[in-house]
């Protein structure tokens, strides 16, 4: 039973947000754009065991304030919706479907069945207290009339969130109090046989401990999982150490030792550095899934991770090696990061961004489907089933779901379904408005493939400087420096796309997640066709012309433009330096052309001489040509 | 395997009764004679297929004809297998139907907290507004349309759906031939549809109808309840009429269903409704169930076995291969049967007042009057209060009539649908009784619709203005506390009751049922939440309400009355049937149909179906002159050989 969507409504700064889960749900963002508080809602809403009476889980400031003055009585209640669908007919066993029956949705004519459950909080003046209520909800939002209560308990078995903090600390995840170590410890048992064999033979203690329980050894090459992400060293180093005499007792007392590397003695965890712990917590926890999780709950009790932060005192090469491991947990993960290299290796489809907007956040991803409310009649059945690759309807919801950028003809068609219907018009035109972000699946795989290097990067950053290659990419960095607006100070990064894939890719995902972009292009065909490929993306005429800036003449590219912009002293040197000599003189027809020529041959390299060239010049910001400064100051202006 | 109590009643079984209960998989027949143990063989059928998978999660659907069976089968299988309650459904057709379309209703759009009317007068009233706002727009629509009633209901039960224009009239040929109906019907069946949803309520027969539209619409929910409920049993199958048929046929799908039928072609009593002996043949047909017979009877004694096998060999519709019942109890008492002949009706009930007073003083509760209808039995009661014999005449109870139960079921009503009119109206009335002070209900409206419209509210402010004395503050106070959004309804429910108990009201006549109806309320209260679960909503726990008959229990010092149609299903030590001639039983309406009518077999199983109620003592009677007029001892006494 996977968790494919969750609906928060005034829970601290998420106001009013619908985020689709995935199996591996990576989210980014800033500080304080309402991460950490997705990860609560979900705790809260799927708490370990069902709350009695109506005391509400959430403390005074859970609750959406804008203004002074405001408090959770005014507030409008929070809501966190959660809905579990099965992703094809019948994934669900009859098992699960019949124990939970009664909470259970199937779609009426595909079959998919899902399950909607509510918390929803709010101030009743009535009685003049602050309730809470957990509801099964229909798939319109009534909800079913049942013992909720009881419900929840059932679902409860089936449903297992673990959650760990960005705040975690090794000693407490490895006490016996701790949810996955104590209850793996509790969970093991000795037979009386060795009980005794123990007892007698203290010497041998150790080992006979690993081998009473096979699943013990799973637990430790579980855990050594962590060395081998660390350090990349062969061989089991991971054991576990007990003392006390009683093997009971020395079970609640085991604890996790790690060989050092170049070291023959094990260390109690705790010896080691933060890194190592914050791993050992992580594989811990999928020692826990691995071997505890079946016969602890229900067969068929499904575990959602959620993780803060597992990057946390982690190196690159581990950071990327965790990120790979945790994709391979068979259970549904739900992290947050702030590490580039973690998500280097996640999809962009996996990526949630968090977005702060005024005194409320907003969630970013790329969105597959879209959808809008419409009036059932015969005619637009007609055409959703002359259309059913790439549009459905539910007659029962009245729901349209549009999978692709909608397209004139079909906008066109549309409308006439419903001749004289404003309201029914306005609807369709955002639809199609909001449908031009799509991203189709051969522009998402051009970007997974040719953008993983920076996608680490780019994600994090507040607006994008796009430009075609490497020489633009430098010189853009470096009058950014001349004009002391450092791009990095402004959280702006340079894309050179040609390198990472193309215009269009990268305009379409800015689209996607909402960040601003300005980009640059020499003024020949090369330049048309980003034109062309932008437009095509359903960017308006305006915002093209504002963000889209070719340099000035046409048939003009960058070496062009620079000569025009008087470096020709400086390029001359760096012939000169190259022992190579011009036919023609400065002055001379003719000429320009011909330095042109010559700099051209060795772009990336000349370039970077430039540079030297103008920083042993003491050059300021005069130099700087008025286009790229331009270019610089708006991005940057965009930002604030 | 099992408990005790499980070996104990597997172990009594006679062998065709374990041969039923052994049934797995496929398609059984149980034909089952009066008194012949087919709750035991539901029950442990039941028992034993849950006994057998105690890691399963599957469910077992049980469909009887009333709430009251249900609930005694419930209660036998949890003795037998305990804790898998939550395994069960055990209930009627409609109490299924209203829980499919709780969950499911969205997809034909109905909300998950409607309303169920029973009231044939709240739906004459219903039928009232529809006429008058179908008159607005149609000039075929008449006010002699508000008679219409029954003919709708008779649509829904045959599935016409109201918007089926076509159905309605080919309905209206075939049964009546008057075709100016029928277009009248096309206008009037959805105007009645319309005023009903926009009191987001269902009428008794749309509880099926719409819950048939819902798995006719989507089969994939029917495949769905399928895989929750993989056994599906069916009790009293004899009385299904049309819809509840049609709707168990797309429960249980075309192929090889697990379905376990419990049936008696010759106790069908509900032809009127729908019920006919060509259902069995149909299920014989559809499903092709092995067939199991169940003619030893536990209940009577000999000789009554013996006559309702004399009697019911005259009729011709039924199973050709039915054996004869098999009496169990041997003739140890010779006055078992006893035929008595008055001069007029009023000597009759007057001698049968006597006899019982003679016979039973002690033990009236044992004692059941049966007469073929109501008006026979008034005048019976009259003569056993002459005689200070206490008597209650049972009939189905569909409405509280103390004010407090009004109150506090109207109340109730008002918080789960805070707009509702009708029940703001009755708290208003109700309350006025219990406390004296008069709110108009029209002010509570005007106040409510110029701010928030919720009647709940303004009731309760404008009750506050009003100064009530402490007693009403106090409730007052502690629904305002416990009906806001929270709606803590049990413990509310539980608060009023106890209020209820000190108003020492000196209007005696407000309290006189009041006694009554709060056992009764408990009692159902109770048996809700076994069918349910204890913390249901309100929503659900008023719908539930709603369906099940608000009658109390039989008291031990109190004869019962019943007509025939009430005696279903029960047994009773000592019966007298009164009135045992040709006009009364054998009706006039079935004397007029023909000898070999429909109608005439159908008072021919009546007979079956009284006589075989009893397990000590049957006591006919008869007179030769009703108000005046001579008539003759019913053709069934001397069918069954008794003159």
């Amino acid at each position: 039973m996977k968790l494919r969507e969750i609906i928060i409504k005034n829970f601290r700064n998420l106001v009013d947000v619908t985020i689709p889960i995935d199996d591996m749900t990576v989210l980014v963002g800033e500080n304080n754009t309402g991460k950490t508080a997705l990860l609560d809602a979900l705790k809260i809403a799927l708490p370990r065991r069902t709350f009695t009476g109506r005391a509400t889980p959430f403390s005074e400031y859970d609750y959406y304030m804008t203004k002074m003055g405001d408090s959770p009585e005014t507030s409008e209640g929070i809501l966190i919706e959660l809905w579990f669908r099965e992703d094809e007919p019948n994934e669900w066993s009859e098992e699960l479907y019949q124990a939970l029956t009664e909470i259970v949705q199937p779609d009426p004519t595909s079959g998919i069945r899902c399950i909607g459950l509510r918390l929803s909080s709010k101030y009743d003046e009535q009685t003049k207290e602050i309730i809470a209520k957990w509801e099964f909800i229909r798939i319109d939002k009534q909800p079913l009339v049942l013992n909720h209560a009881y419900q929840l308990s059932q679902f409860l078995l089936y449903i297992r969130l673990f959650y760990l903090s960005a705040l975690r600390d090794s000693k407490d995840e490895f006490s016996s109090r701790s949810p996955f170590w104590g209850n793996i410890l509790k969970e093991l048992k000795i037979s009386e046989e060795n009980q005794n064999k123990f007892r007698e033979e203290l010497i041998h203690l150790n080992q006979s401990l690993l081998q009473s329980d096979p699943r013990l050894e799973k637990i430790i090459n579980s855990l050594d999982n962590a060395r081998e992400v660390l350090e990349l060293e062969t061989g089991s180093c991971t054991s576990i150490q007990a003392l006390p005499l009683q093997p009971f007792e020395l079970m609640s007392k085991s604890e996790v030792v790690i060989r050092g590397r170049g070291n023959e003695i094990d260390f109690p965890l705790e010896r080691h550095g933060q890194g190592t712990q914050n791993l050992a917590v992580i594989f811990l926890f999928k020692a826990y899934i691995d071997v505890l999780l079946e016969p602890t709950f229900e067969r068929e009790t499904e575990a959602i991770l959620t993780l803060e932060e597992p990057e946390a005192h982690l190196h690159p090469q581990a950071t990327r090696s965790l990120a790979a491991t945790l994709e391979k947990i068979d259970s549904q993960k739900i992290i947050s990061t702030h590490s580039p290299y973690f998500i280097q290796n996640i999809p962009f489809k996996n990526i949630r961004l968090f977005r702060r907007s005024g005194s409320s956040s907003k969630i970013l991803y790329i969105k597959q489907k879209f959808t809008c409310t419409l009036p059932n009649i015969p005619k637009l059945l007609t055409f959703t089933a002359t259309y059913s690759n790439k549009f459905e309807y539910s007659e029962t919801s009245e729901i349209l779901t549009l999978k692709g950028k909608m397209e004139d003809g079909e906008y066109k068609k549309l409308l006439k379904i419903y001749p004289n219907n404003q309201e029914v018009h306005t609807i369709l035109k955002q639809l199609k408005q909001e449908s031009q972000i799509y991203l189709d699946d051969t522009t998402l795989d051009d970007l997974e493939i040719y953008a993983k290097r920076i996608r680490g990067e780019v994600l994090f950053a507040r607006a994008w400087l796009l430009c075609e290659g490497q020489c633009e990419y430098m010189l853009l960095q470096y009058f950014a420096e001349l004009l002391e607006t450092p791009l990095d100070r402004a959280g702006i990064t340079v894309i050179d796309f040609k390198n990472n894939g193309s215009a269009g890719a990268f305009v379409g995902l800015a689209r996607v997640f909402e960040i601003p972009w300005l980009l640059i292009a020499d003024c020949d065909r090369e330049g048309d066709k980003i034109k062309k490929e932008i437009e095509k993306l359903g960017v308006p005429e305006d915002e093209r012309n504002q963000w889209i800036r070719l340099l000035p003449d046409t048939g003009m590219v960058l070496e062009d433009f620079l000569i025009q912009q008087g470096f020709t002293p400086e390029y001359l040197k760096i012939i000169e330096e190259q022992n190579i000599s011009l036919d023609k003189n400065s002055g001379e027809v003719g000429f320009k052309e011909e330095l042109a020529e010559q700099i051209k041959k060795n772009k990336t390299k000349n370039t970077i001489g430039l540079i030297k060239k103008l920083r042993e010049s003491n050059a300021g910001s005069d130099r700087v040509p008025e286009f790229f400064a331009k270019a610089i100051q708006d991005i940057i202006e965009e930002v604030k | 395997m099992g408990s005790e109590v499980f070996t104990e009643a597997w172990n009594i079984l006679n062998p065709m009764q374990k041969q039923a209960s052994e049934w797995d998989r496929g398609s059984l027949l149980v034909l089952a004679g009066p008194g012949s143990g087919k709750t035991s063989v539901l029950t442990c059928r039941i028992a034993r297929i849950l006994n057998e998978t105690p890691n399963k999660n599957f469910r077992i659907l049980g469909l009887t004809f009333t709430n009251k069976a249900a609930d005694e089968m419930r209660t036998r299988v949890n003795e037998l297998v305990p804790g898998q309650e939550k395994r069960l459904f055990l209930g009627t057709f409609h109490s299924f139907c209203a829980s499919i379309l709780r969950q499911h209703g969205n997809h034909i759009k109905i909300n998950s907290n409607f309303r169920i009317y029973s009231e044939q007068k709240d739906l004459i009233a219903i039928l009232g507004d529809a006429v008058e706002k179908a008159k607005e727009k149609s000039d075929l629509v008449i006010d002699l349309d508000k008679k219409a009633l029954p003919t709708i209901q008779g649509l829904q039960s045959h599935l016409v759906f109201a918007e089926d224009s076509q159905g309605i009239q080919d309905y209206i040929k075939k049964n009546r031939a008057l075709e100016s109906l029928g277009k009248r019907l096309t206008v009037i069946y959805p105007a009645y549809e319309v005023e009903l949803k926009k009191r987001n309520a269902l009428d008794f027969n749309s509880l099926i109808l719409k819950a048939y539209e819902l798995l006719k619409k989507f089969p994939i929910l029917a495949q769905n309840y399928r895989i929750v409920y993989p056994y599906i049993c069916i009790d009293e199958f004899q009385d299904t009429n049309n819809s509840q048929y049609d709707f168990i046929r797309l429960l249980v799908g075309a192929t090889n269903p697990n379905l376990f039928v419990v049936a008696d072609d010759d106790q069908i009593i509900y032809q009127w409704n729908g019920a006919s002996h060509q259902r069995i043949s149909q299920l014989k047909e559809d499903y092709k169930p092995e067939v199991i017979q169940l003619p030893i009877n536990y209940r009577c004694p000999a000789k009554i076995v013996r006559l309702a096998n004399n009697l019911i060999q005259y009729n011709f519709s039924r199973d050709p291969e039915k054996q004869p019942l098999e009496a169990f109890k041997s003739d140890v008492n010779n006055e078992a049967v006893r035929l008595k002949e008055f001069s007029s009706f009023d000597f009759e009930v007057d001698w049968v007042a006597e006899d019982i007073k003679k016979n039973y003083s002690s033990e009236y509760g044992s004692v059941t009057i049966l007469a073929r209808n109501r008006r026979l039995l008034e005048k019976m009661r009259e003569a056993l209060n002459r005689q200070h014999i206490s008597a209650i005449i049972y009939q189905r109870k569909n409405e509280f009539e103390s004010p407090p139960f009004i109150w506090l079921h109207s109340l109730l009503h008002l918080s789960n649908d805070r707009q509702d009119r009708d029940s703001l109206e009755a708290v208003c009335a109700a309350f006025e009784k219990l406390t004296n002070i008069a709110i108009d209900p029209d002010i509570v409206m005007r106040f409510a619709n110029s701010s928030n419209h919720d009647y709940l509210r303004h009731w309760l402010a404008l009750t506050k203005e009003n100064n009530p004395n402490s007693m009403a503050r106090t409730i007052i106070d502690y629904t305002e506390k416990s009906l806001g959004e929270g709606m803590k309804y049990q413990e509310f429910s539980q608060f009023a009751l106890d209020w209820f108990e000190n108003l020492t009201s000196n209007n005696e006549e407000f309290f006189t049922r009041y006694d009554e109806e709060k056992k009764v309320w408990s009692d159902l209260v109770r048996e809700i939440r076994n069918t349910l679960s204890t913390n249901i909503t309100l929503e659900a726990f008023l719908q539930e309400l709603q369906m099940r008959s608000l009658e109390s229990k039989p008291d031990p010092n109190t004869v019962n009355l019943r007509t025939v149609h009430g005696s279903k299903g029960k047994e009773f030590d000592h019966v007298y049937l009164i009135g045992v001639v040709d006009d009364e039983f054998p009706s006039y309406y079935s004397k007029n149909k023909g000898e070999k009518s429909l109608e005439m077999e159908e008072e021919r199983r009546n007979f079956y179906v009284a006589i075989t109620r009893t397990k000590k003592t049957l006591t006919l009677s008869y007179s030769k002159q009703y108000k005046n007029f001579t008539k003759q001892p019913s053709r069934f006494l001397s069918e069954m050989g008794l003159l």
